[in-house]
């Protein structure tokens, strides 16, 4: 997993000459990522998968201290691959939380952490959410089940 | 009490021509609807605009509360009759106060919507001296909104934002940057003096002592809140200076006044209420319990916890003038001017940690504030508004204690999506642990208003945009830092608050803050903390 997003980022990283290519891969890379946190649920949780997830979070970090400091590499995309970095630590704890059987209530307060991320004072937005990052949402909720 | 309908003289037996002619008009007469009089007891039948005087159109904005079916009421003061044969009438509802006022409702004579008993209560034909009317059409309520009622907030131009940021800062103290305040004010504050001045200069009277007696009630029982009122002592964070300025301050909020037990039916439009002794001590005993019980929880050092309550302080300030029944045209109420979503998330979140804290904390001030006023949470629900600023509820203490929490929660948010990213923290370094602090603190606060989404992605996107280059921010910077977020705000925007009066909103919250607590700071000494 934690190579198939590298490769991923790699890819994004050649494309971010063009801003319509760099949405299309940022795009790439919410649903690698859902599809990485749906293949949790798909069985008992185990120490791997957190290992896993954690191992990606470390890539993902590394790659975006590689590109941090270029200018070249449009600011949003550095801004999207945090943001991703950290739904993926989220989907890590979670899965740490099913691993050692903790209760689903801590779960769901993880979850209601990361659904914040769309919160505004006046409601709750789903609708300022991108369809990509709803569905990221959607999916780090159903481990909770 | 019998219905005003029933006629009397309607034996049996002939009836004079007379007597027929009389029944004839009255029935006319009783068709048409009878006549309320001073000193008659009504019963609603149907849910009525309660107003401060005699004038029922929408645009009078005097409406002061709903009154719900089954309300009762004695006609205190001569009715008022209209050109179309309907009635204004004022009634002193029943279970109010003595001293309390009247309020006007629209009696409507073809289909009213209430009963009428006469002084007499007896039965009689004739209107003037009705018994009762019964009331079969109930009229649809019309409930006005808060924002159709109020005018809406006076926002000042804005000005050159870095001016203005400059200049609240260094009235705070922070003259060259960012730095903590000065703490060079009176060395001790004498409380008891400063009560017995406020107390001197702010006698109560009818109309805004309204919540004397329910904080007397708290007094006499022996409660968490009359235990506050009643000298338990509470270490100081914030300076009862700071807090009796804030009360005395002119602002443009609203308030309500729920009677106990009351959960839904605020009284609109009341005054601001008095500053009397116990309404003071309520207020700035209150803050410093709320503060010193969320110790350890929402702040690890003295600098955190000085500095995130000083600057929760001065949120509040900015929000509700520290007015306990403070309310907005948005539904939000209290201190901390509470929204339901902001109360949702922290009941969702927080609020069982936040009491456990309190219940295993060695100051039994802190225990009772878990197992009294925090026994039950809060009601998200816009229609529970009374929770939000009911003394009989729990305010002002447990609005306190959600405001701290969502103000916890909002920190916890950018600290896990900003600031613990690695080139974030590098792009920050650079600042003394007291700035950088204080930066983030500000934040946060400034969050309460753009919602944690709406401060994290044009909060990302802008230090991105910033530490990318490889520059680390400085002290003096930061007021530019500000400013420069803040045209971010206006810019950029989360796309939930991307409505033009959204991104005016969201962009001057935070010099709006400041610009009250500097006002404030000069009257205190330069500094809202107690040491």
């Amino acid at each position: 997993m934690s190579r198939s997003i590298k490769t991923l980022f790699s890819i994004l990283l050649l494309l971010t000459s063009s801003q319509a290519f760099a949405n299309e891969a940022v795009k790439a890379y919410f649903k690698e990522a859902n599809e990485v946190i749906q293949g949790l649920t798909a069985s008992a949780p185990d120490q791997k998968k957190i290992d896993d997830l954690n191992s990606s979070v470390k890539d993902l970090e590394s790659l975006i201290e590689a590109v941090y400091y270029d200018q070249t590499v449009p600011e949003r995309t550095v801004t999207t691959m945090m943001n991703i970095k950290n739904m993926i630590r989220t989907a890590g704890e979670i899965e740490l939380d099913r691993n050692q059987r903790i209760d689903s209530k801590s779960c769901e307060k993880t979850v209601a952490r990361i659904r914040l991320a769309g919160s505004v004072s006046d409601g709750y937005s789903e609708a300022a959410m991108s369809y990509q990052e709803k569905e990221l949402i959607k999916s780090i909720s159903s481990l909770c089940k | 009490m019998a219905p005003i309908v029933l006629l009397d003289n309607l034996e049996g037996g002939r009836m004079s021509r007379k007597k027929l002619l009389l029944l004839v008009m009255s029935s006319v007469f009783l068709f048409a609807g009878t006549s309320p009089q001073k000193g008659d007891t009504v019963e609603l039948q149907a849910w009525l605009n309660a107003r401060s005087s005699a004038l029922f159109r929408s645009s009078d904005k005097n409406v002061q509360r709903v009154l719900k079916p089954g309300t009762k009421g004695i006609i205190s003061e001569p009715v008022k009759r209209f050109s179309s044969g309907n009635y204004g009438i004022c009634i002193k509802v029943e279970g109010s106060e003595p001293s309390a006022d009247c309020v006007w409702v629209y009696y409507r004579v073809r289909q009213p919507n209430m009963k009428l008993y006469a002084r007499s209560n007896e039965p009689t034909r004739k209107p003037e001296s009705a018994v009762a009317a019964t009331v079969v059409l109930p009229t649809p309520v019309i409930v006005p909104t808060l924002a159709s009622i109020l005018p809406s907030a006076a926002v000042s131009p804005v000005a050159d934002a870095t001016n203005i940021l400059q200049n609240a800062l260094n009235r705070t103290g922070q003259v060259t940057g960012y730095q903590t305040p000065i703490t060079s004010g009176p060395a001790a504050e004498c409380v008891e003096c400063e009560l017995q001045r406020q107390a001197h200069d702010n006698q109560c009277t009818h109309r805004n002592g309204y919540l004397e007696k329910e904080l007397q009630q708290e007094k006499d029982r022996g409660s968490l809140l009359g235990q506050l009122m009643s000298g338990a002592a509470v270490r100081p964070t914030i300076k009862l200076a700071c807090v009796s300025a804030a009360l005395s301050l002119k602002t443009g909020a609203k308030f309500e006044y729920c009677e106990p037990g009351d959960k839904k039916y605020p009284w609109f439009n009341k005054t601001k209420p008095c500053q009397s002794e116990n309404y003071t001590k309520a207020i700035y005993n209150s803050i410093n319990l709320v503060s010193e019980c969320f110790k350890g929880l929402n702040s690890q050092t003295t600098l955190e916890h000085e500095t995130r309550t000083e600057m929760n302080t001065f949120l509040m300030m900015w929000e509700s003038g520290l007015q306990m029944n403070a309310v907005s045209g948005t539904g939000a109420g209290g201190m901390g001017q509470l929204t339901q979503p902001a109360i949702a998330d922290t009941n969702r979140l927080y609020i069982d940690d936040i009491k456990n804290h309190f219940a295993n904390s060695p100051n039994s001030l802190c225990q009772k504030l878990a197992s009294e006023t925090l026994a039950k949470k809060m009601s998200a629900q816009r229609s529970a508004s009374c929770e939000r600023i009911a003394v009989s509820e729990g305010s002002p203490l447990k609005n306190l204690v959600y405001t701290f929490g969502y103000q916890m929660m909002s920190r916890a948010h950018l600290d896990r999506f900003v600031f613990s990213n690695p080139q974030i923290e590098n792009y920050l370094s650079d600042l003394s642990q007291s700035d950088r602090e204080r930066l983030k603190t500000s934040l946060t606060v400034w969050s309460h208003n753009t919602g944690t989404g709406g401060m994290q992605t044009p909060l990302l996107s802008f230090m991105n945009s910033r530490a990318r280059s490889g520059h680390k921010l400085t002290a003096n910077e930061i007021p530019q830092f500000l400013a420069d977020l803040k045209n971010q705000m206006r810019n950029n925007p989360h796309p939930a608050n991307s409505s033009s009066g959204r991104r005016r909103e969201t962009s001057i919250f935070f010099e709006k803050i400041m610009d009250r607590a500097s006002n404030i700071l000069e009257s205190a000494g330069g500094s809202c903390l107690a040491r």
